[in-house]
């Protein structure tokens, strides 16, 4: 009997040392090190409600916090308030965090001094952000909130207009909560200060800028501090990361993917992806009619086009069949079994056929009443991938289809200015394009409202996809969105205004000493406050 | 010599306004809209209304000519205007980057003067031989190599592969971090004109060498040293000198793309974002501070005649 309780006593005590073995292994968060990372754009501007550039999300995402943030797949996650109602279409409260303290030690507060972030902060900021004498950006995208309330210290009341479902997915993350001592002090663009996982130390313009932990923060910081240098070549950000002086890029370029690989750097990649596509102009002719689109639409082989495009690194694309991203709510897979995704050039000479466009000189390129077939596409020279995409389409539209096709690449402001022109003024054809990848971006795409500047370029308009999405925007339950939004992609993509291509998956890259790094949706991180070094 | 400086520094105002009226009016012909740009897809969440509101508050409706003398009476006043996107005045903005650009290019032009010169004159006194030959071969690889291939490999050879030097930025922590960091960005910069300077220096020593008043100092017993930099260079060093405040406006230039490469925070980066930005004060005011620069450097050139040749005076 002693010697079975001794043999199971021995058995009990090598299990549990295996088990802390086991537990030993898995990688625990260390405190401490110095984060040194790299981004390309430059900081535009320390005001977080008037931000036009990456530059300047990076460093406002680190200092600042919004009432709510959303996570990479743009589900709404809590941040300075914890929990929030939706009592009816037009009303939200939230929460707020207790013992959530802006940033002490600095011009404004002595250390320990700052007091607690409370609802007249969120009002102060959100008044401010919407006041159109202030002419700041963040206001277009919360312009229908028209009340703005503290209902005690730690509760906020915020009132629309008009329902919006998408609010708390994009409109309110946006507005980063501020002081309203650094506005009256005047430090606003000297020294930002926020209740954020870092605190700002300094900045070097064009440069870097340095941050600190923040020690009072509501959420275990890991790193001591961190650095973000501004390198706008991205080659020489991947060399920057071989020789050690940074740990980590935000954005690879992906010649450099598969060498960092090989040298023992870790990629990582976004987590939903990035729509790319071909459009339209449906209010010119020849491209104006459904069937011409749909030819072309049978004339794109996406395996083919990323296979070549991004050679280096296939994963960094996937080919797209509808706007929605996978991973979100809205993804549809039954989308990709639409029709007229099929690759079938004989069904696209076709259908060009049917249309009266054939070769009646024997120059190789279709005619009609006297007149060439041809398809102009514009693409923004910013993006190689895209100029290379428009050069592979070209060249085989003007080979197997017939049609005298150029792709012309401009510079960006250049872009803008032809494709931006409403009706019937503008010449645009096609254009290959990319961006929109967020909850709402259907409804910028493909509204009748939106046409023009930073819109619906493709000037598309049906009665019955513009009732579908309004009403979904004024759903009372994501649930109802969700549905009238993927009924509206269906007749969407029936009219084919859009083509769409891939989502392309962009990739950071790290050393492997470097834990916790991820891309959110715009392929950033959006803060760094899970990240942690390994200490020697 | 007061006046001289007095009357050259006057002439600077009437060539920064002209300046200023060639960059205005090709900025305002360019397509492209500040607003459009700036907002990107947002700018159609904000009714027309509002859009118009910002587009009165910053009176970018107004007439071409009302926009460009409203600039002019402001830069009168010192108001260079305030930055479209970050909303800070644009004196502040240059204030931060052009130090860093005027270290790149000065000390690009020391560099192309302690080697270029030396170089040329060593070219020139050993004619035809192994080290003229050599000089010229590298002279031409100098002028010929694209500059931002140039720092690609520097970059490579010296911060990656012997890890000698930072592959980019400025340099913080003292000054020998800065000085380490200013050493790969000089030495693309002021490649292409050092090569310059050494093939002008040859060709204006072999003119002045073959002077009948060279022999005349060789005769007198003169020390070669004394010969080539006393009487030799002085005379050649006229148009070497005047090549160098030319080619100041190419260093400037080059600076851009160098300043990109390097991430080195200059005036050069400020205004290439600024373009595709349409941000017209910033752009405005970094032409004003690159033209400023390129008179002076001008202005010094024409001073440093005084020193070489003393016929000239500038009484």
């Amino acid at each position: 009997m002693k010697r079975n309780l001794l043999v199971m006593v021995l058995i009990l005590a090598l299990i549990a040392a295996f088990a802390s073995c086991a537990l030993a292994d898995e990688a625990q968060p260390q405190y401490g090190g110095h984060f040194v990372w790299s981004q390309p754009y430059e900081v535009g501007t320390f005001d977080p409600h008037a931000i036009t550039d990456d530059g300047s999300t990076y460093l406002a995402w680190q200092v600042y916090e919004p009432l709510v943030s959303t996570d990479p797949y743009f589900n709404t996650i809590p941040a300075l308030a914890t929990s929030w109602e939706h009592p009816d279409k037009e009303t939200y409260i939230f929460h707020l965090r207790h013992g959530a303290y802006w940033q002490d030690g600095n011009e404004l507060w002595a250390e320990g001094e700052a007091p607690e972030v409370t609802a007249e902060d969120v009002v102060y900021s959100f008044k401010r952000a919407l006041d159109p004498d202030n002419v700041l950006v963040v206001r277009s995208m919360v312009s229908l909130i028209d009340k703005v309330e503290a209902l005690d210290k730690y509760t906020v009341r915020i009132h629309l207009s008009t329902p919006d479902i998408l609010i708390l997915k994009r409109g309110i993350p946006q507005v980063y909560i501020i002081p309203e001592e650094l506005v009256e002090n005047k430090l606003l663009m000297k020294h930002p200060i926020g209740s954020g996982p870092f605190e700002f130390v300094s900045y070097s313009p064009g440069e870097q800028v340095v941050f600190k932990k923040n020690e009072d923060y509501w959420m275990p910081v890991y790193l001591d501090g961190m650095t973000m240098r501004i390198i706008p070549e991205k080659q020489v950000a991947v060399m920057a990361l071989e020789a050690g002086d940074i740990d980590y890029i935000a954005q690879v370029s992906p010649s450099a993917v598969p060498r960092l690989k090989e040298e023992g750097f870790l990629m990582v990649p976004r987590a939903t992806g990035a729509y790319r596509y071909l459009a339209f102009n449906v209010k010119n002719l020849p491209w104006g009619n459904v069937k011409m689109r749909e030819a072309i639409a049978h004339a794109i082989n996406r395996d083919e086009l990323i296979k070549v495009v991004f050679s280096e690194v296939p994963d960094l694309a996937k080919p797209a069949y509808q706007h929605e991203s996978p991973g979100w709510s809205t993804y549809d897979p039954a989308m990709k079994k639409l029709p007229f995704w099929s690759y079938d050039m004989e069904k696209a000479k076709a259908l060009l056929e049917e249309e009266g466009w054939v070769d009646n000189n024997g120059d190789g390129i279709r005619d009609k009443n006297g007149q060439k077939l041809s398809l102009e596409i514009l693409t923004p020279s910013a993006d190689p991938n895209r100029e290379k995409i428009g050069v592979i389409l070209t060249t085989k539209f003007k080979k197997e289809l017939g049609i005298d096709a150029t792709v012309i690449s401009l510079e960006w402001g250049t872009y803008l200015d032809r494709t931006q022109v409403l009706p019937p003024k503008n010449d645009v054809q096609a254009y290959i394009l990319g961006g929109y990848s967020n909850p709402k971006g259907l409804y910028s795409l493909f509204s009748s409202k939106t046409w023009g500047p930073g819109g619906n370029s493709a000037f598309y308009s049906n009665p019955n996809v513009d009732t579908l999405m309004e009403s979904a925007l004024t759903s009372s339950s994501s649930a109802e969105w969700v549905k009238k939004w993927k009924e509206a992609q269906v007749l969407i993509y029936k009219d084919l205004p859009h083509i769409p291509l891939y989502f392309e998956y962009s990739q950071g890259a790290d050393k492997p000493t470097i834990h916790g790094c991820n891309l959110h949706h715009y392929g950033f991180n959006d803060t760094y406050r899970q990240v942690w070094m390994e200490q020697k | 010599m007061l006046y001289f400086i007095i009357k050259r520094l006057l002439w600077l105002i009437p060539l920064l306004i002209g300046a200023t009226v060639i960059t205005f009016f090709i900025m305002n012909a360019a397509p492209g809209d500040p607003i459009t740009i700036m907002f990107g897809t947002s700018v159609q969440q904000l009714p027309p209304s509002e859009i118009q509101l910002i587009r009165d508050k910053w009176g970018l409706d107004d007439p071409a000519y009302v926009r460009y003398f409203r600039y002019l009476s402001n830069l009168f006043h010192g108001d260079l205007g305030v930055s479209l996107t970050a909303r800070r005045p644009v004196i502040d903005m240059l204030m931060e980057r052009v130090p860093n650009t005027v270290q790149l290019g000065i000390t690009s032009i020391i560099i192309a003067i302690l080697i270029g010169i030396p170089a040329g004159i060593i070219s020139a006194v050993k004619q035809y031989s192994l080290v003229d030959y050599s000089a010229t071969i590298l002279a031409f690889v100098g002028i010929s190599t694209p500059n931002f291939w140039l720092g690609l490999m520097l970059m490579w050879l010296f911060g990656l592969i012997l890890g000698w030097l930072p592959i980019c930025g400025m340099g913080h922590a003292g000054i020998g971090d800065s000085l380490k960091h200013l050493i790969l960005p000089t030495v693309t910069l002021g490649t292409a004109m050092t090569a310059s300077l050494a093939r002008l220096t040859r060709s204006g020593m072999l003119e002045v060498l073959r002077e009948e008043y060279i022999k005349t100092a060789r005769a007198k017993g003169l020390s070669e040293r004394v010969v080539i930099y006393k009487h030799a260079f002085r005379n050649a060093g006229i148009s070497v000198i005047t090549m160098l405040g030319l080619q100041f406006a190419a260093l400037l230039g080059g600076a851009v793309i160098v300043e990109t490469i390097f991430a080195w925070p200059g005036v050069g980066r400020l205004v290439i974002n600024a373009i595709w930005r349409r941000d017209y004060f910033v752009v405005m005011g970094s032409v004003l501070s690159l033209t400023g620069m390129y008179v002076l450097c001008n202005l010094l050139v024409d001073l440093s005649y005084g020193f070489l040749d003393p016929r000239i005076r500038y009484d």
